[in-house]
């Protein structure tokens, strides 16, 4: 006995086996040619709407079988005085010649840039040309597409000629700030040669004013000479000169000779100092140098403007230590490091302690200068070596002692320079320099 | 049936006559072709129907290729490799000559070139959903009438089981039904192509999905086939008889291409796909065994079979109508050729049960006039052994 719903299902079966389901129909191409020919349609459209001009002619015959809308646009003619006819009626001959180069070779695209042409063979407007062989149904067929490119040309026109006006500007441009550059190094040379000038300047200040106190006394004494002198002979011609008159005389001689002999000494000490360090300036050549004494020679050049503050400089160093280097340079550098302690570093205490250490070890020759000063704030210590930086400006500092010492040590010596800083406690500069 | 139930009738255009197979290369230039397949065998290559084919279209400038690498009860493989040489020659339009083989397997091949799918995805009713290519149809047997049907039965390889693809679009454009085409027919081959004739006409008579038309058809074949069948065996150069043969295979065709089949055919696939025996062969050992089990359910019908075929029943009882019948048909497939039963074919009773599953599965078994269970088909196998 069969199952309902088997019988259900063979009744159904039955339905379609006779032809009356709903897929049982005798075979129709209607169908498909309707969607086919609604793609095509739907091409036929696109490539009507294209801006692009397309010719299509066999290779047999060369005759345009078909012209899209834009070609007759382009062309200003209707497309039945296009059909029929050659393509070397519609574009220039230099195109023309390349096209039959390209249709009589094995290539399969050629692309080009040319014109199409009135009926005169006038240019109506530059086109881009792609040429293609296609193969269809056996036959052999070229495409050509044409693209209006005058807007392009235009526009790659207006392009050149901004490029070269960049171009020329970037020249100018370029031709100013070079000038700019060798004015400011010029202007910084300047500066360099003014800030020499100057700590030369303030040494000699230094010095002349301190050289005319001993001067000072000296005249003073030398004068008091003279006055007893003249004491001495009044007495002598008037017979009254008691031997109590000559003991005086000679002890009041003794100690004013020896006031002078101290004071124009410490006068030639510092004028002597003073030459070696001013010589060695001026000429700026390697010159060997005994370091203790050298460097000893300038401390006492400063010596005078330290009488303010109760300044120890406690120098430590090899005697027969010798350097072969720049005098000047290393003057200058320690005269600016010193008077840097002095002005910032105890400014406002009563006392201060500065080390120096020279030695040489391994080819270098390394100083290092301590002082027990306030200090130098992680702030300004970033800044320590630039041109015009000074904590101090309205003392008449330049801002440029550190600034020079920087270039002296690193670039006239090759050498470096660190600093190391903190404040309430002191400031150390470790300077190493080749030998 | 029931007035009341609607029936479709779909049949090709058809020309019969003497000489119509110098037909096909006009047809072929209707169909605007540029490059034909021709499928066909070995035995319709030798019997020389395939050069008229191929005249015919030399004479219109249709160039073809052709395919004949298939053997009878065509197989899925076969399909593929003519869908291959179809596509490879560029072909547009398929002409078969043949029997049943050459005629399904085009109709597969068909099937196949436009639709992109393994030949299995089919299988069933209304499964083809892109038209064919044109197909033209030139029957060399009398016969399977595949040349006017919507039927193609393609042999699963791996399964060993027949597979029934059943659409109206499957119906080919044009059957070019040339009787002569029979006279190249051996004894055995007329018996078999003829018997599956008469089976055809039978079955659609019975069929539940019988209409006033098919019966129509069905009946004349019966009666045409019963007076000629025979005689065209024993006096094969006849042409006369051969045209009415032809002519029966035709009606028996129109028939059962609209009302289908039975269970004779559903167990015949089912023999034909796991043995390969040859289809007529199977329908007529296995005729008679049916129409004892279906007789009860369609009695009116079988006696009407039997009216038509001359037999005198007067007033008989329904038993010996049914027995007398079933003797008449047996008689005269044994005189024509095909003696014995399944058991002198290699069938043993040990197949009977794979076979009676594959038959109750076939679509045929739908029409028969009688739903059977599984054991009744295991039932009939074992009597028709």
């Amino acid at each position: 006995m069969k199952k309902p719903s088997e019988a259900l299902n063979w009744s159904k079966l039955r339905g379609q086996i006779v032809g009356l389901g709903e897929n049982s129909v005798r075979k129709s191409y209607y169908p498909s040619l309707q969607k086919r020919l609604l793609e095509l349609e739907r091409y036929k459209v696109f490539i009507e709407q294209t801006t692009d001009a397309l010719f299509l002619f066999p290779l047999s015959s060369g005759l345009i079988e078909y012209v899209n809308a834009a070609a007759s646009k382009l062309l200003s003619l209707p497309t039945d005085l296009i059909t029929g006819h050659m393509l070397s009626r519609f574009i220039d001959e230099v195109s023309w010649e390349k096209c039959m180069a390209f249709y009589a070779s094995q290539d399969l695209r050629l692309l080009i840039s040319g014109f199409l042409v009135d009926s005169k063979g006038a240019p109506l407007c530059s086109v881009e040309m792609l040429f293609v062989k296609i193969s269809f149904s056996g036959q052999e067929f070229l495409v050509v597409s044409a693209r209006d490119i005058s807007a392009r040309m235009k526009a790659e026109a207006e392009i050149r000629a901004l490029n070269e006006t960049l171009e020329q500007q970037v020249i100018e441009r370029t031709a100013d700030l070079k000038e700019a550059l060798r004015q400011q190094k010029v202007m910084h040379e300047h500066l360099m040669e003014s800030e020499k000038l100057a700590a030369l300047g303030g040494l000699v200040a230094g010095v002349a004013h301190e050289v005319n106190t001993p001067l000072g006394v000296s005249v003073t004494a030398a004068s008091l000479i003279g006055q007893k002198n003249d004491d001495f002979k009044r007495l002598y011609n008037e017979g009254q000169l008691k031997k109590t008159d000559l003991d005086n005389y000679v002890s009041c001689i003794d100690e004013v000779a020896k006031i002078l002999m101290l004071n124009l000494k410490n006068a030639s000490d510092l004028i002597r100092s003073f030459k070696k360090v001013a010589v060695s300036q001026s000429t700026e050549e390697k010159s060997t140098i005994q370091l203790k004494e050298y460097f000893m020679d300038i401390i006492q050049s400063l010596s005078p403007g330290m009488k303010k503050n109760k300044i120890l400089i406690d120098l430590k160093c090899e005697p027969d230590l010798n350097f072969v280097g720049f005098p000047g340079a290393l003057a200058q550098i320690l005269t600016n490091l010193i008077m840097n302690s002095v002005k910032h570093g105890f400014d406002g205490l009563t006392e201060g302690k500065v080390s120096i250490d020279l030695s040489i070890e391994n080819e270098m020759l390394s100083i290092i200068y301590k002082d027990n000063g306030s200090g130098i704030e992680a702030e300004n210590l970033k800044h320590l070596y630039e041109p015009f930086f000074s904590t101090r400006k309205e003392d008449g500092g330049t801002g440029l002692g550190m600034h020079v010492t920087y270039n002296l040590v690193t670039q006239l010596m090759c050498g470096e320079i660190n600093c190391s800083s903190k404040p309430g406690v002191g400031t150390e500069f470790t300077i190493r320099i080749p030998c | 049936m029931s007035s009341l139930e609607m029936r479709k009738f779909v049949a090709p255009e058809f020309v019969f006559g003497t000489e119509a197979i110098n037909l096909t290369g006009q047809y072929a230039q209707h169909y605007y072709s540029k490059k034909v397949l021709v499928v066909t065998d070995k035995g319709v290559i030798d019997a020389g129907w395939l050069d008229r084919v191929t005249e015919s279209l030399d004479a219109v400038n249709i160039p073809y290729s052709v395919f004949s690498e298939l053997t009878p009860n065509p197989k899925d493989y076969e399909v593929f490799a003519g869908v291959e040489c179809y596509l490879k020659h560029h072909c547009d339009v398929i002409i078969a000559v043949g029997g049943g083989s050459p005629m399904d397997c085009a109709k597969a091949i068909a099937i196949v070139s436009t639709n992109h799918s393994p030949i299995h995805e089919f299988e069933g009713i209304d499964k083809v959903r892109w038209p064919m290519p044109p197909l033209i149809c030139v029957p060399t047997t009398g016969g399977t009438s595949a040349d006017v049907s919507q039927f193609a039965i393609i042999t699963n390889s791996d399964q060993k089981r027949k597979m029934a693809i059943i659409s109206k679009s499957v119906v080919p454009d044009i059957a070019l039904v040339d009787p002569l085409t029979l006279l190249t027919m051996d004894p055995y081959l007329s018996a078999c192509s003829g018997m599956d004739a008469l089976v055809h006409a039978i079955e659609a008579f019975v069929s539940n999905a019988n209409s006033a038309f098919t019966d129509l058809h069905a009946l004349e074949s019966i009666r045409i086939l019963n007076e000629n069948l025979e005689q065209s065996i024993i006096f094969p150069d006849n042409v006369d008889y051969r045209i009415e043969v032809m002519r029966g295979s035709l009606e028996a065709g129109l028939a059962f291409s609209n009302a289908s089949l039975g269970g004779v055919h559903a167990m015949a696939h089912a023999l034909g796909g796991t043995f390969d025996l040859p289809h007529g062969e199977c329908n007529s050992l296995l005729l008679e065994h049916m129409i004892r089990f279906n007789y009860k359910a369609s009695e009116d019908r079988y006696k009407k079979i039997a009216q038509v075929m001359k037999m005198n029943l007067r007033n008989e009882p329904a038993q010996q109508v049914r027995n007398g019948l079933i003797e008449k048909l047996r008689a005269l497939r044994t005189r024509i050729g095909i003696c014995d039963a399944l058991g002198s074919r290699g069938i043993h009773a040990s197949d009977i049960s794979s076979l009676a599953r594959k038959a109750i599965a076939d679509p045929c078994m739908v029409t028969n006039p009688r739903i059977p269970v599984l054991r009744d088909i295991e039932v009939v196998y074992e009597e028709a052994l």
